[in-house]
């Protein structure tokens, strides 16, 4: 059973061998590289459909190897960190970056992560009905249901939601949200973008303290789930 | 006199000589009725003093200025610096050499006395430095020794492999592997913190996101246990929400792990005056009374003896309030638990009418 074919660029070779291990047991076929040269060239021989990439590189920043490779690779690239300061990461997904993960992590977190990441890059067909868990968005007629009760949206409600829903289970941050659904004047209105995620929550949460979909990424962004 | 103390060797020649002009006026109006020979020991006590405060250098200017001003002003013939007696002459010259005497023992008292002080301040240094060592060793040793053990016996016993036993090793790596993270996370923080690195990055931010952002390091156990309540319409605040997280996280973790399994958290969360107030508050037993200067300290522990923490929690909360440029105090204390207020200064925003819709 092939998943996928997956390019790991870190410079540890324990790193190497450990995300190796994850990977081919969950039958995805990996290649490994241990520079930012070299892993984009190997990108270029193997294409591979995602690419899980380490911002600290012994040759240049991980983030210059995101740009470089983002120039013509389309597929998504995982950034791994073991800096878990808010402007790298924010940093990484305003430059490309799908999703990032911070060391030490579970292997499962990173396996959910893969997934969803490559999710986003399968062609789905549009309009179809969305659902998470009771909650469900149905884009033909633009209605929303939680537990089969719908749920009144406003115009600007329903467009957050719908963008959320298809990114589900990657980091958006701020400024990509405000521009995506308000556009690109409006990415430092995060002011409203909080006033719009409370108001959202308070409608399709059952516990708006806790939320169980839209989940807060401190300093960073949201994530959909 | 601590000040003076460390005041500039020309700073303290003038002081000296502000000393010595006051002390020379007011003989100058007593000589009458009290003799110009009691003059002397009045100058010869102003050096003492000053050979109490001051270094060597305004201790010997003392010494020969207060010789000639007594001279001068109050050796008859006043105002000349001719003596014309030797009893007087002779009275000059000791007066002289008891107050070189006098002002260079004192000096190399106090630089005795110094000595010895330094001494102590190193001694007492390597002995926290070395508590500090062990418990450091302790700390990341343990869950590293229960590591190592558990890899070694899975992977030389066969037949453990099988066994329930490999899962209770695996769990024991589980947990290991979770408290040297913490260690690592706080010996990170407080690198960050010394190294003054931290600038809060301003976002605006809702606060039940900081709530469930908090509330998520915790299992849901410990979740059980703890309660935050806020102001009624509690507005957006411009704050970093990630230094806060990180703040008031370690005052909830500090809590939970000096008290019992019963102990409650309450974290009531309002803005008033420009400013985003925090409440944390215990049911456990209080904070030792003797402890509590010491509580923001980094590397103290209420109980050292105690095994199970750095002893950096509170000086992390303390840090990450402090380059939030707030306050963090202990604000009450008793057998009945303990509670602290954060004071974060904090733009608010009302915003409710949104011009996009």
């Amino acid at each position: 059973m092939n998943k996928g074919r997956i390019l790991v660029i870190d410079d540890e070779p324990q790193m190497r061998k450990l995300l190796t291990v994850i990977l081919e047991e969950q039958g995805y076929d990996v290649t490994t590289a241990d520079t930012g040269k070299f892993g984009i060239a190997t990108a270029h021989s193997i294409h591979p459909d995602l690419i899980i990439l380490d911002v600290g590189l012994p040759d240049q920043n991980g983030i210059e190897v995101l740009r470089a490779l983002k120039a013509w690779y389309s597929r998504p690239i995982l950034m791994l960190t073991v800096v878990d300061s808010e402007n790298t990461i924010v940093e990484a997904l305003d430059s490309g970056a799908a999703d990032y993960l911070c060391k030490p992590f579970r292997a499962a977190e990173l396996l959910a992560r893969m997934r969803a990441s490559l999710r986003i890059n399968d062609v789905a067909p549009k309009n179809r009905i969305l659902q998470f868990g009771d909650l469900r968005i149905d884009p033909n007629t633009m209605e929303v249901f939680l537990a089969e009760q719908p749920i009144k949206l406003t115009a600007t409600e329903y467009k957050l939601l719908l963008f959320m829903c298809e990114h589900e289970g990657r980091a958006l941050t701020h400024q990509y949200i405000l521009k995506s659904v308000w556009g690109y004047g409006h990415t430092e209105d995060t002011q409203y973008l909080r006033v719009f995620i409370g108001t959202l929550r308070k409608k399709i949460e059952r516990d708006p303290h806790q939320p169980q979909h839209i989940v807060t990424l401190n300093g960073i962004g949201y994530r959909f789930q | 006199m601590f000040r003076l103390r460390n005041a500039s060797a020309g700073r303290q020649v003038l002081i000296t000589a502000i000393i010595l002009t006051i002390v020379t006026a007011t003989g100058f109006f007593i000589t009458d009725f009290v003799g110009y020979r009691v003059i002397a020991l009045l100058l010869l006590m102003t050096v003492s003093l000053i050979a109490m405060a001051f270094d060597i250098g305004a201790v010997i200017f003392s010494c020969v200025v207060s010789a000639f001003t007594w001279n001068y002003f109050f050796i008859p013939p006043t105002f000349t610096f001719h003596i014309s007696n030797t009893q007087d002459t002779l009275l000059f010259l000791f007066y002289f050499m008891i107050a070189i005497l006098h002002g260079v023992f004192a000096f190399q008292l106090r630089r005795a006395e110094r000595k010895v002080r330094d001494k102590e301040d190193k001694e007492r240094t390597i002995a926290l430095y070395n508590t500090l060592l062990n418990s450091l060793s302790h700390e990341l040793r343990t869950p590293l020794a229960t590591i190592m053990g558990s890899v070694d016996t899975l992977k030389t016993n066969a037949h453990v492999k099988q066994s329930s036993a490999a899962n209770m090793l695996l769990e024991e790596i589980d947990i290991a592997t979770v408290r040297l993270n913490h260690h690592v996370q706080n010996l990170l923080d407080l690198s960050r913190i010394e190294s003054g690195m931290i600038k809060p990055n301003l976002n605006w931010c809702d606060i039940s996101d900081l709530i469930s952002a908090i509330k998520l390091n915790f299992p849901f156990e410990l979740q059980q246990r703890i309660t935050f309540t806020t102001a009624s319409n509690l507005p957006l605040v411009r704050i970093d929400s990630g230094i806060l997280e990180q703040a008031i996280l370690n005052l909830i973790q500090n809590a939970f792990s000096h008290n019992s399994d019963k102990c409650l958290v309450t974290v009531h969360i309002h803005h008033e005056n420009n400013n985003l107030i925090f409440r944390v508050c215990d049911t456990g037993n209080g904070i030792p009374s003797d402890f509590t200067p010491f509580l923001f300290d980094k590397f103290s522990r209420a109980q050292p003896q105690k095994a199970g923490g750095l002893g950096l929690g509170m000086s992390i909360a303390k840090g990450f309030v402090t380059a939030h440029l707030g306050t963090i105090q202990l604000v009450a204390n008793s057998d009945m638990g303990c509670c602290f207020e954060v004071n974060i200064p904090a733009e608010a925003s009302y915003v409710n009418q949104l011009s996009h819709e």
